[in-house]
């Protein structure tokens, strides 16, 4: 267990009492936060409702999720189920006991049998065994589900955070296109311009008008599924993002290193592992018990006042001896082995894919935040210096400054984007990105 | 390199020489080429010998602009030349620019093979070449000289002269002599070669390769008799004109025009290839010499700024000035508003209008010079000694109107500048942008929230310039 994660775990234990055993583990390979399953839904609430009143920041946010979110309530209640499962799976095989009694001539017989079933009991280790594996399995894959969940909260954020940045530029953008179509309309008043550039400068506030709407309605939704995410109905406070800086930390993780963390903490292919040892168990079994049942205990029968006393075996007659089981087992066993693989390769295929995107990204905003918007505000600077010599006029000026706010969308999108791919290289490489796992790449 | 050391250096090396000296030893009254200089010869057997290098100079087009030129002897125009008719006179022409040339003598009468053409008179000097022009002169008058190799980039460029020739009995005497050679160059805002493949949409005019406030004033002294030779081998033809006189156009390129031909008028239109002289006798005052075409007395502007003559922009400055903290709204009420609002401009660019004179600014440019005309203005013995005592081209001060001769408000005798502000002791507070605005409390204008600056104090009489 890394430093990070440790002191997360510790932290939740100290800010919420213990969780079972197994809670605490899903806790910490779903990369969220659990409330313990016995606190009250009333104090939850209040809670949740005490932390929106603030600005939310991203830890926030996921953590609310992890209280909240019905599906990841309908995850853990699937656990408690899956708990119950295992203690099922793991009871040992019950004996029976048989007895009879029958009348007649004037005497009366009795039997009575107590019988366990030999294979059952031969290869109750093997089953307890194949319980715990399947069980852990059942963990694994609630992992990825509130991994999945988790990934879903953090690109919702992270989409907003832009979206807003954004819908302020082009607030601003509109608000430049409303002065030049008013500062138009007032030269065509004073009858200094044609009715055909009024019309032209009129059609940019239109564009500028859609751009915002456009932003709007994007943000109306994003906002819907956040909220949805959270489990917090529309009714509720109004969620306010606390506005958390976009830049990129100083180093990429490298591909190599998310790979070995992916193959330790990844809980898709932590389920198929478990997968396999289930199978291989279940091959043992099938492979060592041939036979459908083979049930054996005592038998008593009284005959009057006579008792008789010996060894019961009671066995089905094999049409196959298990042939055809092993065989079966065998081959969901290699099918096993084959998932496995299949889910390495598509994870190391997608981690060295997310990566190349997350250094893309981290280019682009390079490019933008040194190059493209220092070259545009010099633009504006310069674009000012003939204004004033009346060698460029205002319409000029206020495009440049629209370029230039153009830029700066460029810079939140690519930040955006940068966030997003880091979430789900997070996703896919199966735990929070540590820092022992970046490396400067020599691109900040 | 300065043309007045060059002048010097000429002045120096001619007495070594034992030519003739400027001034009064001459036989004619030299011609003062303001903002330039006057080429020196030595004898060599009876032929005046000169010498010209075509070059790359660095040239201050305008206060503080300089341009990346070519032209002759360090200077743009080159040095004038002064001869007498009936001279031998050798030009030994040294190219250091970067590509072929060759000198033409515009207008002159010369053997075939010494008019200068590259390919069609002789072959072009190559750079690092010395070539040798001879030959006699058998007229007189105000002619030219020019690069003849790649013309449009080379004169574009500066690589022009003045190539005067006195009469060897003058009619009749003059007392002082000017030479203004009319150009117009393309200059990109905040660049500083000029552009000679521009055919059209020039941004920069000059006397002699000055523009206002940069241009040297003729100076006379009331009732000299003074002429004015312009020459002209740009694109565009110039109709130059001056206040408070009339003049007669005595002389074109092509020699004297005879008295029964000239007549009376202000304004001489001199053709791209032209020369013309006039002459007039000078009255008292400070009168402007300038290009009458519109754009030509103005330094660059924006050919599509928008036209907000008449265009309020109140509320709406704010709203820009949110997004762009330097903007300012212009235009409104005309461009009068733009001189003396000290806003900053490209690099190595001339404002469009500029130049202070001693009631407000003079909201000119390009081709503008004055005509000073005062009783305390000394003779001048050539270009050197004008160049010596015209430190500055607002040398000599501004005339003293008598009394009771400058317009203003009715009734009023004396002008705003010299009408003295009762000082109350009271600092009032403007804004740059609204003069009109006024108040004694420092604070933002209600009419664009610009920052109010305390108003600079006047104290009677003229108004005094600092900021030379
Ligand atoms: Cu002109």
């Amino acid at each position: 267990m890394n430093p990070v994660k440790f002191t997360l775990v510790i932290g939740l234990m100290a800010a919420s009492g213990a969780l079972p055993d197994d809670l605490q583990d899903l806790s910490e390979r779903g990369g969220a936060p659990f409330k313990p399953m016995r606190e009250k839904p009333e104090q939850l609430q209040s809670e949740i409702r005490d932390r929106l009143r603030d600005s939310l920041t991203l830890d926030d946010a996921v953590r609310i999720a992890a209280w909240n979110n019905r599906d990841i309530q309908t995850v853990l209640a699937e656990m408690t189920a899956s708990r119950a499962e295992r203690r099922i799976g793991r009871m040992p095989p019950n004996p029976t006991l048989e007895a009879g009694i029958r009348f007649g001539e004037g005497e009366r017989r009795a039997d009575y049998a107590l019988t366990v079933d030999l294979s059952d009991l031969l290869f109750y280790p093997l089953k307890w065994s194949a319980a715990g594996a399947i069980f852990r399995r059942d963990k694994m894959k609630a992992a990825m589900e509130l991994r999945g969940l988790i990934a879903e909260v953090k690109t919702s954020y992270y989409r907003l955070q832009a979206q807003d940045r954004i819908h302020g530029l082009l607030v601003s953008m509109l608000e430049n296109a409303q002065t030049v179509d008013a500062l138009s309309e007032r030269q065509r008043k004073a009858g200094n311009i044609s009715s055909l550039d009024r019309a032209v400068q009129e059609e940019s506030k239109q564009n500028a008008t859609l751009a915002l709407a456009g932003i709007e309605i994007e943000l109306l939704s994003e906002r819907m599924n956040f909220a949805r995410l959270l489990g917090i109905g529309a009714s509720e406070t109004p969620i306010v993002l606390r506005e958390d800086s976009l830049e990129p930390p100083p180093g990429d993780p490298a591909p190599d290193e998310l790979i070995r963390l992916s193959v330790e903490t990844n809980p898709e292919m932590s389920a198929a592992r478990e997968d396999i040892f289930a199978a291989k168990r279940a091959s043992t079994l099938a492979n060592w018990n041939r036979l459908p049942s083979l049930r054996a205990g005592v038998a008593l029968e009284q005959e009057g006042s006579k008792s008789f006393i010996g060894p019961k075996v009671d066995l089905q007659v094999p049409l196959d001896f298990g042939w055809n089981a092993a065989a079966k087992a065998k081959a969901e066993k290699q099918a096993a082995g084959f998932r496995l693989a299949s889910i390495q390769d598509r994870t190391v295929g997608d981690i060295k894919a997310a990566a190349a995107r997350l250094s893309a990204a981290r280019k682009a905003i390079r490019y933008y935040r040194d190059e493209i918007i220092p070259l545009r505000e010099k633009v504006v600077e310069e674009t000012q210096k003939q204004y004033n010599f009346m060698l460029l006029g205002v319409y000029q000026l206020i495009q440049a400054k629209q370029n230039e706010y153009a830029a700066r969308r460029g810079l939140i999108e690519s930040q955006r984007d940068y966030w997003l791919t880091h979430t789900e290289l997070e996703r896919i490489s199966g735990g929070p990105i540590p820092h022992s796992a970046t490396h400067s790449g020599g691109a900040q | 390199m300065n043309f007045r050391n060059i002048s010097l250096t000429i002045i120096f090396s001619s007495l070594l020489a034992g030519a003739a000296p400027e001034g009064s030893r001459l036989p004619y009254t030299p011609v003062i080429t303001p903002n330039g200089s006057t080429l020196d010869f030595t004898m060599d057997k009876g032929v005046k010998v000169f010498r010209l290098t075509a070059e790359v100079i660095k040239h201050e087009i305008g206060p503080g602009m300089i341009i990346n030129a070519w032209g002759y002897n360090g200077g743009t125009p080159g040095p004038t030349i002064e001869a007498i008719e009936g001279d031998r006179v050798r030009i030994l022409v040294t190219n250091k620019l970067p590509e072929p040339t060759s000198v033409h003598w515009h207008g002159m009468l010369l053997p075939s093979g010494m008019d200068g053409v590259s390919g069609l008179s002789q072959r072009g000097i190559q750079p690092g070449e010395t070539f040798a022009y001879e030959f006699t002169l058998k007229q007189h008058g105000t002619l030219m000289y020019h690069s003849h190799g790649d013309e449009m980039v080379q004169m574009g460029m500066g690589t022009m002269g003045f190539f005067i020739i006195h009469p060897k009995k003058a009619t009749h005497k003059i007392d002082r002599d000017y030479a203004l050679f009319l150009n117009e160059w393309f200059i990109p805002p905040g660049a500083a070669t000029p552009n000679p493949s521009i055919m059209t949409d020039f941004n920069t005019f000059t006397f002699n390769s000055k523009a206002f406030p940069g241009t040297a004033p003729i100076l006379a002294r009331p009732g000299e008799r003074i002429r004015i030779r312009l020459g002209n081998v740009g694109q565009e033809d110039h109709p130059i004109h001056i206040h408070g006189h009339q003049f007669k156009v005595v002389a074109t390129d092509g020699g004297d025009i005879p008295p029964a031909a000239q007549y009376s008028e202000t304004t001489v239109l001199v053709a791209p290839g032209q020369t013309r002289d006039f002459e007039f006798t000078a009255t008292a005052g400070d009168w402007p010499l300038h290009c009458h075409r519109r754009h030509h007395p103005m330094n660059a502007m924006g050919h599509d700024f928008p036209n907000m003559i008449g265009v309020s922009q109140d509320g709406i400055e704010s709203k820009i000035r949110d997004k762009v903290p330097g903007y300012m709204a212009m235009g409104e009420k005309g461009m009068d508003e733009m001189q003396g609002m000290g806003m900053q401009g490209p690099e190595n660019t001339l404002p469009m209008m500029a130049g202070d004179g001693p009631f407000g600014p003079i909201g000119m440019g390009g081709m503008f010079t004055i005509v000073k005309v005062h009783d305390d203005i000394p003779k001048f013995t050539g270009t050197a000694d004008y160049n010596a005592k015209v430190k500055s081209p607002d040398a000599f001060g501004w005339y003293k109107n008598p009394p009771g001769t400058i317009a203003d408000t009715v009734g009023a005798g004396l002008s705003p500048a010299q009408r003295p502000v009762p000082d109350s002791g009271e600092t009032i507070y403007t804004c740059p942008m609204h003069p009109e605005v006024k108040q004694t409390k420092p604070g933002n204008c209600p009419k664009c929230g610009m920052k109010l600056v305390p108003m600079e104090k006047e104290k009677g009489g003229n108004k005094t310039h600092e900021h030379h």
